[in-house]
């Protein structure tokens, strides 16, 4: 399981007001904790909402800079602009991640091709320019267009990482069951390797954190391999490690021992 | 049951979320009970005026709206008294005379913009206006600005509320402002939300309001509906 490190998204309060304040003790303290709580890639964000996008690109530049200095973790590039993105891919160098291409105009080919030029994983959802599909079985349509379109430019399945699309279970109460349905059919179907934003289960309910990490554990059952994530809450990343061990992904339950030991398990 | 008894039981029926008698409503224990659907029929059958039956679907939206408000309510809640509303208005509507669209609060066009295609925020801010009382038309996403003019000449409304998920789609507004302004349009107000969206970013792109949720819309529109 790939866990990438949410945190550092201009949509939450106090890391936009760090973009835009240019507070980069705040956004590498951030960086270097997810970091040391597990994630393996950290998610950057740095869409403010001015409207200016000579300013996201400058943003994204600084911020992959600056968190370069603290941590070793690729980073997870995270814009719907393809400016922005090779802004960050620039100062990143290869191997990072896209977060994300989809089946809408201008963002599926020309994404596909900085990804093979900086060497990426690739994050795809499948929303088309008509929307985005209600059930598993369009996700599913429009996620084989993308891997077709993926295998054209001579990409290896392995790097493209396929979101089944979370929406909110408080807007639609049929939403998570649609998601994990939509994970199984991308595993069976597809053959590919899947990733969620997990927190979008739970918008708009209480005790988000109970919701994540009981989704966490069921989407993990349909064959989940990565998920962007809180990794500083210790309950979620516990449920992710017990999950792992009942899937038979544990030799010898070690990691889970070993978060025992080092104090990183909580109920 | 009087009157005013039985437009009672409907309001408190649209804001427990009871659709129907096989519902058991927000509390869990309303199962068995007549419920909004019900309440209506009732209502139509015992010779209460459509309008005033729209009225009190306003009202109870407006209290749902202030439980959310105070955190009692979550978005759930909410969205289970705007069904109730949105089926029992299938049940008024065809019983409106044409007069009565002036029970009505104003007409409400939305959509989201070009190159953006999401529409869960949209689509709670549509079924919350129409249960709230106004006259909704709702273009669907990825609307081109002219076709958002288009829909304006032809449905003539009060207000429009434009949505983007995207920072990369929310410069789409401004575009669609300046066409409306182009047009001489000015009395339209203009509505903008979605989660990039500040009210920074309305200011310089000239809308009227920005809405950080629905709750925020019904709001304003009140206060601009007070003020004319």
């Amino acid at each position: 399981m790939l866990v990438i490190g949410e945190l550092i998204n201009a949509t939450r309060k106090a890391v936009k007001e760090a973009v835009v304040n240019k507070d980069a003790a705040f956004l590498q303290d951030l960086a270097r904790r997810q970091d040391e709580a597990g994630a393996h890639y950290i998610d950057v964000n740095v869409a403010t909402g001015k409207g200016k996008q000579e300013e996201e690109v400058e943003n994204m530049d600084w911020a992959v800079k600056l968190i370069r200095e603290v941590s070793q973790k690729p980073l997870s590039i995270d814009t719907t602009s393809r400016e922005v993105l090779v802004a960050g891919l620039k100062a990143h160098g290869p191997g990072a991640m896209i977060n994300s291409v989809s089946a809408e105009e201008g963002r599926l080919e020309p994404f596909l091709e900085l990804a093979r030029e900086y060497d990426c994983l690739v994050i795809a959802l499948p929303a088309a320019d008509v929307g985005i599909p209600k059930d598993a079985k369009t996700r599913l349509e429009v996620g084989g267009k993308i891997l077709e379109a993926a295998q054209k430019e001579g990409f290896s399945p392995e790097s493209l990482f396929f979101d089944p699309l979370v929406l909110p279970l408080g807007v639609d109460d049929k939403s998570g069951e649609i998601t994990l349905n939509a994970l199984r059919l991308f595993k069976d179907e597809l053959g590919v390797k899947t990733t969620i934003g997990l927190s979008n289960i739970s918008h708009g309910l209480p005790q988000r954190k109970l919701l994540n990490r009981t989704f966490l554990t069921l989407a993990m059952r349909e064959g989940l391999d990565s998920a962007l994530m809180d990794p500083l809450d210790k309950a979620v990343m516990s449920s992710l490690l017990a999950t792992r061990a009942f899937m038979g992904k544990d030799s010898y339950c070690g990691r889970y021992l070993r978060a025992y030991r080092s104090g990183r398990l909580v109920t | 049951m009087s009157k005013d008894e039985l437009l009672k039981l409907l309001e408190n029926a649209i804001v427990m979320g009871h659709l129907d008698v096989d519902d058991e409503g927000f509390d869990g224990t309303m199962e068995g009970t007549p419920g909004t659907l019900e309440l209506v029929e009732k209502a139509l059958n015992e010779g209460i005026e459509p309008g005033e039956i729209l009225k009190s679907f306003g009202e109870s939206m407006e209290k749902v709206g202030k439980l959310y408000e105070s955190g009692e309510y979550f978005l759930p809640d909410m969205l289970a008294s705007a069904e109730c509303v949105g089926e029992a208005m299938d049940i008024v509507e065809p019983k409106l005379e044409l007069d009565d669209s002036s029970a009505g609060k104003g007409k409400f066009l939305i959509a989201t913009v070009k190159g953006d295609v999401h529409d869960i925020g949209k689509n709670i801010v549509a079924t919350m206006l129409k249960g709230a009382g106004y006259q909704v038309k709702d273009l669907g996403i990825n609307v081109p600005a002219e076709d958002i003019l288009q829909a304006i000449k032809e449905f003539e409304p009060d207000f429009i509320g434009l949505s983007a998920l995207l920072t990369t789609t929310m410069i789409e507004m401004e575009q669609v402002i300046k066409l409306i302004k182009e047009e001489g349009l000015d009395n339209i107000k203009v509505f903008i939300g979605g989660t990039p969206t500040s009210k920074e970013f309305a200011e310089k792109i000239g809308a009227d309001q920005h809405c950080r949720d629905v709750i925020e819309a019904l709001q304003a529109l009140e206060k601009m509906g007070e003020v004319s």
